[in-house]
């Protein structure tokens, strides 16, 4: 089932009234399956390998707290069943073809099987969730859960089941297995949060999405044309993405859950570091805390820790799909993070600190995140060259007035995402400061969703778009 | 207890049972002065979120006027072949082609993006409403595309099918509004009643559009942008493995190959005014179907048995309705080779394709209708 779709709304709010109406014990249980049904109501299949995950962590969790002399054993046991699963669904092929390739390219003729499945939507969620848990098990962070009815609502708990954020147990497992309230401010809370995420999916999204995939559909786009289908697809992922977390978010928090946000901003990076501390938060503190901090993090010799951070990029790229691009715009964040490192070592801090730096740093960082994009959205590694090396001055000049026509319709659509950029950034601890009262607040919450509500019915896409990150 | 007091109390009751009516687990403890103010401004603000927009109509307005130029080019022509179809055509004929191929006068009246609806317009007020309407009329189509009457005729298409009515059309109005309530769930009807805004979509892309171009240009330049990025996104420039036809839009398409019943769909759909027309203009139809982008090795990929019993009974119906079916979709001539991007054919393949169209089809379509080599140029 996807949000923006009405038979997401109607389950919602069937699932809503169950929930309230029913005694708070019966909560959780209630939950699981409705949660099951969110997640397997287009291929019920995909539950399959979902429950293997759920039951095998639950046990190998539950082993921990028993046998604890047996730790490694056990953690060996999750990480090869979770990493495993995701090695058949999602990287059998692409390893397969590329063996394939290889072979060929050494005239052995080896057959090698094609998995034809489809890939599991948000098993990389899912398997990183459940392998978190376990870790936290297995190092004392967390106890282990005795219940497998909590323990599979903090796994299915639908609004984040299928593009996260990905959640701690310490922060979703403990809110399982305690009573929820709802109070008003979490209901306008979550208010803001869906109309806000449905009109970032709908209305912003799914519109430049159109930009982005005529352009990127185009045998030989010039400059102007590329980098313009690539400021559209910067948007695009960037609206989508976020829009699927304040969804999540603004729904757990009609069931009395508080989920953890994913994004702060990360257009106004001002460093590759910075970028991965705003951008998919949820995955890159998983990755930090449990594969770099694990790895040495940046404790050892600078050698190691710039061999921690290749690793560490190189897995995040491969995490977002099974195609050598990922794995070249995961490298290509190794590579930035590398070089910013190195940089920030010899230039002097005079020169960093200095008035309208960071600003310029911000633009620059802008720029490069675009360039990421590019790699990131070109599935084919040969057309990747052809547009990095094409020049602005060869193009037509009809191109020019054409991009600049297109940048303008991308410009008004991304124009909320800059206002709330400047609200949030600027604006918001002003403005929360001088009002006499909270109930202002509400007002002018309720005047900015009715307006978002009353232009998404007017503008939502006809031409809907899964969340990008389903694939992953 | 003072009237005031009551009155107080009063108040707190009501105010417990809307939040046990909304939230019916929410803690009693919870509704102190401030939490109770809380709810009732909670429930304030989401009733005018979802109020506010329901107040508000939209009066649609003509966004395109009848392309009269097209009907005067048509008669100034005066074919005798006319062949209607979406971007499918487009891609496989054009009138220099044809002129070189056939006997007898041939047009193309491609519009891309339309749908069984557009083409109905184009029949019966460009080629019918002719004094002297053509001989034979040739309509290609895909799959199910027949009795999908609202698929690209409404939403964005809108503005195109307005290019095609010279006034009102109250069958055509008909028609789309039916087949659009048949695909609605009650759910999604109820908030059409309700938001009635939402008509004004068209209206507020068109106006979006027009700000983008005022950023940019000025207002003389206007229609020279919009060729430009037309020519941009044509057929010709995209990818060749990149399937445009794959795309969300083209879902309705896929999903009748799901549930495709043409006894069930076609009461609902233009073939039968169209039919009707044609025979009471002395038109004969041609219904041509065309053939999707085969597999790499041109293996032959059979029709779903849904599919084959729609196309069965879809040529049933025209036999006995005096139109003629082709179906092109087991050709295996028509290879791998001749195809650009999705189900369009390479513009370098364009005449090659033509040439074999002719040969293979000419004949038939020729003894059904009455026309012929020796018909007058």
């Amino acid at each position: 089932m996807i949000f923006h779709s009405l038979t997401y709304i109607e389950f919602l709010l069937c699932t809503l009234a169950g929930y309230w109406l029913l005694p708070e014990r019966w909560r959780n249980l209630f939950l699981v399956p409705a949660s099951l049904i969110f997640y397997g109501w287009a291929q019920p299949w995909f539950l399959l390998p979902f429950v293997a995950t759920t039951v095998i962590d639950y046990t190998v969790a539950r082993g921990l707290a028993a046998t604890p002399g047996r730790r490694r054993w056990l953690v060996t046991v999750s990480v090869i069943s979770n990493l495993g699963l995701l090695g058949i669904f999602k990287y059998f092929n692409f390893f397969a073809d590329n063996l394939r390739a290889l072979f060929e390219a050494l005239h052995w003729h080896v057959p090698l099987p094609v998995l034809h499945v489809v890939l599991p939507a948000g098993i990389s969620f899912y398997t990183f969730q459940s392998l978190g848990y376990v870790i936290d098990v297995s190092r004392g962070h967390v106890p282990a859960c005795r219940s497998l009815r909590d323990y599979a609502l903090f796994v299915s708990f639908f609004p984040q089941l299928v593009a996260g954020p990905i959640q701690r147990a310490g922060h979703l497992l403990t809110q399982v297995q305690h009573s929820r309230t709802v109070t008003p401010a979490n209901l306008e809370n979550a208010v803001v949060l869906l109309a806000w995420g449905f009109f970032k999916k709908l209305v912003i999204a799914d519109r430049v999405a159109v930009t982005a995939d005529k352009i990127f559909a185009l045998q030989s786009p010039s400059f102007p044309i590329l980098w313009t289908g690539v400021l559209a697809f910067c948007i695009q992922i960037y609206a989508d993405f976020s829009a699927y977390t304040d969804i999540a978010r603004g729904t757990a928090r009609l069931f009395g859950f508080d989920l953890t946000p994913n994004f702060n901003h990360p257009y106004l990076a001002d460093s590759p570091s910075d970028f991965w501390r705003r951008w998919h938060i949820s995955l890159s503190t998983w990755i930090r805390d449990y594969l770099f901090i694990p790895l040495g993090g940046s404790r050892g010799s600078e050698a190691r820790t710039l061999r921690n951070l290749v690793i560490v990029f190189f897995l995040t790229g491969l995490w977002h799909g099974a195609s050598w691009n990922f794995v070249l715009w995961g490298l290509y964040y190794a590579v930035l993070t590398i070089i910013y490192r190195l940089a920030g070592h010899i230039s002097p801090p005079r020169l960093t600190n200095l008035p309208g730096m960071r600003p310029l740093r911000i633009v620059l960082m802008f720029v490069l995140t675009n360039i990421g994009w590019l790699i990131f959205r070109e599935r084919r590694v040969g057309q990747l060259w052809h547009d990095l090396a094409l020049r602005p001055a060869v193009a037509p000049a009809a191109d020019w007035v054409v991009a600049s026509y297109l940048g303008a319709i991308i410009l008004i659509f991304s124009a909320p995402l800059v206002l709330h950029a400047i609200w949030d950034v600027l604006l918001r601890e002003r403005f929360a400061r001088r009002l006499p009262s909270p109930q202002w607040g509400w007002c002018g919450a309720t005047g900015v969703c009715t307006i978002l509500f009353t232009i998404l019915l007017i503008l939502y896409s006809e031409t809907v778009q899964d969340f990008i990150y389903f694939q992953f | 207890m003072g009237a005031g007091n009551m009155q107080t109390e009063w108040r707190r009751l009501a105010a417990h049972a809307i939040v046990r009516a909304i939230m019916p687990s929410a803690k009693p403890a919870a509704a102190t002065i401030s939490c109770r103010l809380g709810w009732w401004v909670a429930a304030a603000m989401v009733t005018s979120i979802l109020a506010f927009p329901a107040l508000l109509r939209f009066r649609p307005e003509r966004q395109a006027p009848f392309d009269q130029n097209l009907l005067h080019r048509l008669a100034g022509r005066g074919p005798q072949c006319v062949l209607i179809g979406d971007s499918m055509l487009e891609s496989r004929f054009d009138d220099a082609v044809l002129e070189a191929i056939a006997p007898y006068r041939c047009a193309v009246v491609a519009q891309h993006g339309s749908g069984s609806g557009i083409w109905y317009l184009i029949f019966k007020n460009l080629l019918a409403a002719q004094e002297r309407p053509p001989r034979s009329v040739i309509i290609l189509f895909r799959d199910a595309q027949l009795t999908l009457p609202a698929w690209r005729s409404t939403g964005r298409y809108r503005g195109t099918a307005q290019k095609y009515m010279p006034g009102e059309e109250p069958l055509f109005e008909k028609i789309i509004t039916q087949a659009v309530e048949r695909q609605k769930s009650p759910f999604e009807r109820l908030l059409h009643t309700v938001y009635p805004i939402q008509e004004a979509r068209e209206a507020a892309e068109e106006k979006i559009d027009k700000w983008a171009l005022a950023l940019v240009a000025r207002r003389r330049d206007y229609e020279r942008i919009r060729t430009e990025t037309n020519r941009l996104f044509k057929v010709a420039n995209l990818r060749h493995d990149q399937s445009v036809d794959e795309s969300k839009e083209d879902e309705p398409l896929r999903a009748a190959d799901k549930d495709a019943n043409f006894d069930a769909d076609v009461r609902g759909s233009f073939l039968p005014p169209m039919l009707e027309i044609a025979k009471s203009r002395g038109i004969h139809l041609t219904f041509f179907r065309i053939k999707p982008r085969p597999p790499a090795d041109n293996a032959m990929v059979a029709d779903s048995p849904l599919q084959a019993a729609y196309q069965s009974a879809l040529q049933t119906y025209l036999k006995d309705h005096g139109a003629l079916y082709l179906d092109e979709t087991k050709d295996p001539s028509v290879t791998l080779a001749y195809y650009g991007s999705g189900d369009h054919v390479a513009p370098a393949m364009a005449r090659a394709y033509a040439e074999q169209f002719w040969k293979t089809y000419a004949g038939r379509i020729e003894e059904a209708s009455g026309l012929n080599g020796g018909t007058a140029r």
